[in-house]
């Protein structure tokens, strides 16, 4: 029986692979956890894992037992607003969202080392886009690094986790991320047609390329009061290049575009879970998030005093099982803005973010020998106020042909900006060896 | 990977299968002036206007009719048809104009349910911001295209006087 599980497993993990190779996902989950991990605001690395927590810390795959299957869907509500200092109206860049997860993991199936060894994957599909890149036509476009992009894409991970010892066990996995390569020539050949506009002609030559992003991970439980972990998860961008090269007769117009979407900064992530009881948990984790290595939108560096800052975040979250099957969750979260104050030509937006999540699960195990838990979650993300008031000397002439300075910038004299994000998410969690706890 | 760059041409063939997009009309701004001193409080007329535009993008220059340039979108026959839209606290002398405003369009370049859909538009501005002016240029084949530009603020210098020329 246990074997027949086990390859059911392999199967829906093949059939997963299969399926997010040709949607040529992208990686990273923005708001897309499972409800149990994003009722415990994200604080699970040191916690015993599943197959919803393999981008958070793949380590914990290793405690699986058996095969696991969650599906989950999120909606999602984001209300915005930014406006020019002294201007009455502001711009509501308000907007609904939502995502669709599927996560499957199993240990490998065969002799019994094998079976420390668990495999999992992870796809977030979001309900509008399978891949949404705006990218700004000016660099002072006010722009949110953490909503604009990273909610709209298709994202998948895999990873494998092995139990190295009986109380710690060590995990990898790569994320993916698609990147665009568009070299175009346009020729002008004179003569060719009697119509001068088919005397153009264009050459495009696209690609789309998948660069694999890296992540690692470590759990402890040196007591079984504790937990403790250490992750590490790689910069995940896209980019698009082209070289675009115009010819006409002698005249030759060389350019190179280059667009650049950070999805999530590189982090380094730090965590503890202690258990009370056996009823009772507390998370604690602490990440480092590089931000500093975030470009502009055309992908260039952004100089001294308006570089992202490098944050590190806090979250914890608690879990209480209660009696019949059900627990309920909780979990709160301060993510420091790596935005500074935005005082030059950049319009970026984001304050400092308070986290707080609740939620619940019901473990139809204990409640009627089923083999699948239902979870639920609420998250509520209230960004602080940003403001600024611009430094003319730190903008651009827009014309210097005129005497003065002349202002552009779509945020002068100064801005001010807001968002509250508010999601509901329900996941369900099937075992595939018969849910034995 | 090479599979994946493969299934991509695929659909970039399919794609080119369908039928052509309509081709696009030109979308050209030219503002007189294109800047205005802080503080402008509505003092300097500013005139957009959008003559530079063509029906079609060519490599030759075909000006729009005579008629279209004085024409409603509206109204049939038309070859190109135009829409501004403006940055800011935008009043119109309607009834639901914002208070106070950031840009005041001239009452004679706003048709009746508030679009402004002409080939030329006068507008003042408080000289607080920026304005950012965007154009959509409609051709009879469905093309559309749309360019912006900005009106921009110039500072007072250290004397407090307004560098720009007198008339620019």
């Amino acid at each position: 029986m246990q074997r027949v599980a086990r390859g059911a497993g392999w199967l829906v993990l093949a059939f997963a692979v299969t399926a997010s190779r040709n949607g040529r996902a992208a990686a990273g989950t923005a708001f897309a956890e499972t409800s149990r991990v994003a009722a415990l605001a994200d604080a699970v690395t040191a916690r015993p894992g599943d197959a919803g927590s393999i981008l958070l810390n793949p380590a914990g795959l290793a405690d699986l037992k058996e095969g696991m299957i969650i599906v989950g869907g999120q909606g999602d509500y984001l209300s915005q607003w930014f406006q020019v200092t002294g201007s009455p109206t502001s711009q509501d860049r308000s907007r609904g969202f939502g995502a669709y997860s599927f996560c499957a993991a199993t240990p490998l199936p065969g002799p019994p080392w094998a079976h420390a060894i668990v495999v999992g994957m992870a796809i977030d599909l979001p309900a509008q886009y399978l891949l949404h890149i705006d990218v700004p036509v000016r660099l002072d476009q006010p722009i949110s690094p953490m909503y604009d992009g990273p909610p709209d894409r298709l994202a998948s991970v895999f990873a494998l986790a092995v139990k190295v010892l009986p109380r710690v066990s060590i995990g990898a996995g790569f994320a993916v991320a698609p990147s665009l390569t568009l070299p175009t020539n346009v020729q002008y050949i004179a003569g060719r047609s009697p119509n001068v506009n088919d005397n153009v002609e264009v050459r495009l030559d696209d690609s789309l390329n998948l660069a694999a992003t890296p992540f690692v991970g470590l759990r402890a439980q040196p007591f079984d009061w504790l937990g403790l972990s250490l992750v590490y998860r790689d910069i995940q961008a896209s980019r698009a290049t082209a070289q675009q090269t115009t010819t006409a007769g002698g005249i030759v117009s060389a350019e190179t575009i280059n667009f650049f979407e950070m999805w999530d900064p590189a982090s380094v992530v730090f965590g503890a879970n202690v258990a009370f009881t056996k009823r009772l948990s507390l998370s604690l984790d602490v990440a480092w998030h590089k931000w500093s290595d975030f470009q502009t939108g055309f992908d260039q560096g952004l100089a001294p005093p308006y570089q992202f800052n490098d944050t590190v975040s806090v979250a914890s979250g608690i879990e209480m099982s209660l009696a019949r099957g059900w627990t309920i969750r909780g979990g709160v979260g301060v993510e420091p803005s790596p935005i500074p104050t935005q005082t030059g030509e950049t319009n970026y937006l984001g304050g400092n973010t308070f986290v707080l999540a609740l939620g619940a699960g019901l473990d139809f195990r204990r409640f009627a020998h089923l083999p699948f838990i239902i979870d639920a979650h609420v998250r509520a993300r209230l960004d602080a106020p940003e403001s600024a008031t611009k430094n003319p000397n730190a903008l651009p002439d827009a014309d210097p042909t005129l005497p003065g300075q002349q202002i552009d910038n779509l945020g002068y004299p100064g801005i001010r900006s807001q968002a509250f994000m508010l999601q509901a998410g329900l996941s369900a969690t099937f075992f595939l060896g018969g849910g034995g706890r | 990977m090479t599979t994946t760059n493969s299934r991509l041409s695929w659909l970039v063939v399919c794609a080119a299968c369908s039928a052509p997009p309509p081709q696009a009309p030109a979308a050209v701004i030219t503002a007189t002036p294109t800047s205005v001193c802080v503080g402008d409080n509505f003092q300097t007329p500013i005139e957009l206007d959008s003559l530079g535009s063509s029906p079609l993008l060519t490599l030759v220059y075909t000006p729009p009719s005579a008629d279209a340039a004085v024409a409603a979108c509206a109204l049939p026959g038309n070859d190109v048809c135009y829409a501004w839209s403006f940055s800011g606290a935008v009043c119109k002398g309607l009834p639901t104009d914002p208070v106070p405003c950031d840009v005041i369009i001239d009452p004679g370049s706003v048709e009746p349910d508030g679009t402004v859909d002409e080939s030329s538009v006068l507008l003042t501005m408080a000289g607080d911001n920026p304005v950012l002016v965007a154009l959509q240029v409609t051709n009879a084949a469905g093309g559309v295209t749309t360019t912006q530009t900005s009106i921009t603020i110039t500072p007072l210098d250290d004397a407090g006087v307004c560098p720009l020329p007198q008339g620019l």
